[in-house]
């Protein structure tokens, strides 16, 4: 167990470096780069830029310099000094531009996933025990909406209720205005728990659909297993029963997808955060993508990225501490 | 028959269909028999002859298709009041009742001793389950039982053996830890549903002998399901035939084996390997076993019978003819010992 979680462990390490790399060339594919799209805009606003002040732009922000030079001048700054480099735009650090709106990123794409997991399990159990059910039908019914309606267009019909039945405002964004700058405090700890369960239901939806209808499916499989009849007829009580073995193997495919939720969560969170205005790096995100702000833009595309490659090294280490047969190697 | 008291536990009329409305397929079709204390049944037949179906009725865990349409099922134990016997058909397959008859006064083992285990929980977990159920004490006494139980079904190492699972053991060990768990709860009868099938044949005899010595031990009765009469000849002290949900006969194990009646204990019997006929062709039964749904009107064997009388066999239902008191047979052939009784 010890030896596979650090082999494991090492893998992410490897995978992560080589994701750098991608993102780092993938950022800086398309045509133009920051320079270019400063002097666009000082065009806009009716200023003179010449050709000899777009380059001397690049001089200073090191535009020049050839991309693999550049990629491990940003890699080497990483590793060494945790320095992600300097965002062209605001002319800081990077890590001061985001650094607040990661750890609420972070916290929205955990809060979703426990929030997933927290309705999919139980109601998956629940619908393949009574299954043709008028309720299994109801949920099943509701799962395929969950799964085909886009969350950024669920967030907007929750908006819009939430504004025009409801009569909630600030359902957008995390903090009510008396705790939008405030610093940290219990008071503010428990304001964002108040807002976070709109983005979570939104960003979870479909994810929690999909739990929904593989527990379902991996459930029905399992309830007819002949350990479950051995069970049974040693006079286990039939909760107990089903909590104990079939649902117990049946989260063996939702442990080993947690990786793959993470990272649907992961890429639908900035669009949502944009429609909701959640002050985490979505809009900054999306901003950063239009002005080619390539420091920033890389930092946040790894960012996305660790956290679905640390959420598929979680998954694997919970699902070997799960089942014996994939700790002990008779089953890969 | 024995006396009455012997009786542990008693079947009667018992019908056991499976599916909704027009595609109801029955199972086990209005069958009776009784077991005795200590005794060991031998339920034979081939595959859909319902004799599995009828060990499930016991338990009651029945897959959710099936229904017991009616017939009784008796367990003649002393609590919770002496001479009461206890109405398995009429409990609730979840109620506390049922529950605590599971495992605590009827065990069961089966075909697949693989599958029979979870494959994420040790072995010693889930016998540790079954002794906590039934019966009153601390998870480290019922460790140390468990590690017992393993040896006395001749597991070697069965201090390391409680920690492993189910997949780090051999086929044949599988099968002695499963009977491990039946024997948890001190039950009364034991229902082994073609608990060797699986096996080796050196392992299949090794698991027959470990029944057997168990069974005198314990004094606990079995009911063993088998479509192999090899095995049936080493171990039961009665017998009864299957075909199509029905008995088609009944005997102690030398009235079957020597003076088989109906024409399908014959033909089974003579499909059996056996030494005096080395050399010769194997004896099959002509045809294959009827689909359930196109059940034969009549005697259901009258099919792929060698003895079949046209417009009688094919027409109504045979008489039971009592041959001993504890040998029948249903079939036309006997009418007049059929007559005789009545």
């Amino acid at each position: 167990m010890l030896r596979m979680t650090v082999t494991r462990f090492i893998t992410m390490l490897i995978t992560l470096l080589l994701v750098s790399v991608i993102v780092f060339f993938l950022v800086s594919l398309p045509p133009g780069d920051f320079a270019e799209s400063v002097a666009l805009s000082r065009t806009i606003q009716g200023e003179r830029v010449t050709e000899e002040d777009v380059a001397l732009i690049r001089i200073r922000l090191g535009l020049d310099r050839p991309l693999g030079e550049r990629y491990l001048y940003w890699m080497e700054n990483i590793i060494t000094e945790g320095d992600f480099g300097m965002s062209f735009r605001y002319m800081t650090p990077v890590t001061d531009v985001i650094g607040d709106r990661m750890g609420l990123t972070a916290l929205l794409v955990v809060v979703t996933l426990l929030f997933t997991y927290a309705i999919a399990i139980p109601v998956g159990v629940f619908s393949a025990i009574y299954q043709y059910s008028l309720a299994d039908y109801i949920i099943t019914f509701l799962g395929y909406i969950g799964l085909a309606v886009p969350n950024f267009l669920m967030a907007l019909v929750l908006l819009y209720f939430s504004v025009t039945t409801l009569d909630v405002s600030g359902v957008g964004g995390l903090f009510s205005p008396e705790y939008q700058d405030a610093p940290w405090s219990l008071g503010r700890l428990i304001d964002l728990i108040g807002h976070l369960w709109v983005p979570a239901v939104v960003l979870g939806l479909s994810a929690t659909a999909g739990g929904i209808r593989v527990m379902r499916a991996t459930m029905l499989d399992e309830l007819n297993r002949l350990y479950v009849t051995a069970a049974r007829a040693r006079g286990v009580p039939s909760r107990r029963l089903i909590w104990k073995y079939p649902v117990r193997i049946a989260l063996n495919p939702i442990v080993s997808t947690i990786g793959w939720n993470l990272r649907d969560i992961a890429s639908g969170a900035p669009i949502v955060a944009i429609v909701l205005n959640l002050p985490d790096i979505g809009p900054v995100f999306l901003q950063s993508l239009l002005d080619q702000d390539m420091f920033l833009a890389g930092t946040l595309v790894l960012y996305l990225s660790f956290l679905t490659i640390v959420g598929t090294f979680v998954s694997d280490v919970l699902l070997a501490w799960l089942d014996p047969r994939i700790r002990y190697g008779v089953v890969k | 028959m024995g006396a009455e008291s012997d009786v542990l536990l008693k079947v009667e009329d018992l019908r056991v269909t499976f599916g909704i409305e027009k595609t109801v397929i029955t199972a086990v079709d209005g069958i009776s028999f009784d077991v005795r204390r200590g005794q060991i049944l031998g339920v034979v037949g081939e595959s859909g002859s319902g004799k599995s179906v009828t060990g499930q009725s016991i338990l009651r865990i029945l897959p959710k298709s099936a229904t017991i349409q009616h017939g009784s099922i008796r367990l003649f134990v002393d609590d919770p009041k002496p001479g009461d016997p206890i109405e398995i058909t009429r409990l609730a397959p979840n109620s506390r009742q049922m529950e605590r008859l599971r495992g605590g006064r009827i065990a069961m083992i089966f075909q697949e001793p693989m599958a029979s285990f979870s494959p994420v929980h040790t072995i010693g977990n889930q016998i540790i389950e079954a002794i906590l159920l039934h019966r009153r004490m601390s998870k480290a006494q019922a460790r140390q039982a468990a590690i017992s139980l393993l040896e006395r079904v001749g597991i070697a190492n069965p201090g390391r053996r409680v920690d492993q699972y189910a997949f780090e053991l051999s086929g044949g060990m599988r099968q002695r830890a499963m009977i491990a768990i039946a024997l948890a709860g001190q039950p009364d009868l034991l229902i082994a549903d073609e608990p060797t099938t699986a096996l080796d044949v050196t392992i299949q005899a090794q698991i027959l002998t470990l029944l057997k010595t168990i069974q005198a031990e314990t004094g606990m009765a079995i009911i063993f399901i088998t479509h192999d009469l090899g095995v049936i000849a080493q171990l039961a002290d009665e017998i009864v035939v299957m075909y199509l949900g029905k008995i088609v006969e009944r005997g102690t194990k030398y009235e079957i084996f020597d003076h088989p009646k109906h024409p399908y204990t014959v033909n089974l019997l003579d499909a059996v390997v056996r030494h005096e006929n080395r050399g010769q062709r194997l004896a099959t039964i002509p045809g294959k076993i009827p689909s359930p749904y196109e059940r034969p009107a009549g005697c259901a064997f009258h099919t792929r019978c060698t003895r079949k009388i046209n417009g009688v066999c094919d027409q109504a239902l045979p008489p039971t003819a009592h041959f001993s008191a504890t040998h029948t047979a249903d079939c036309v052939l006997y009418v007049d010992e059929a007559n005789a009784d009545a």
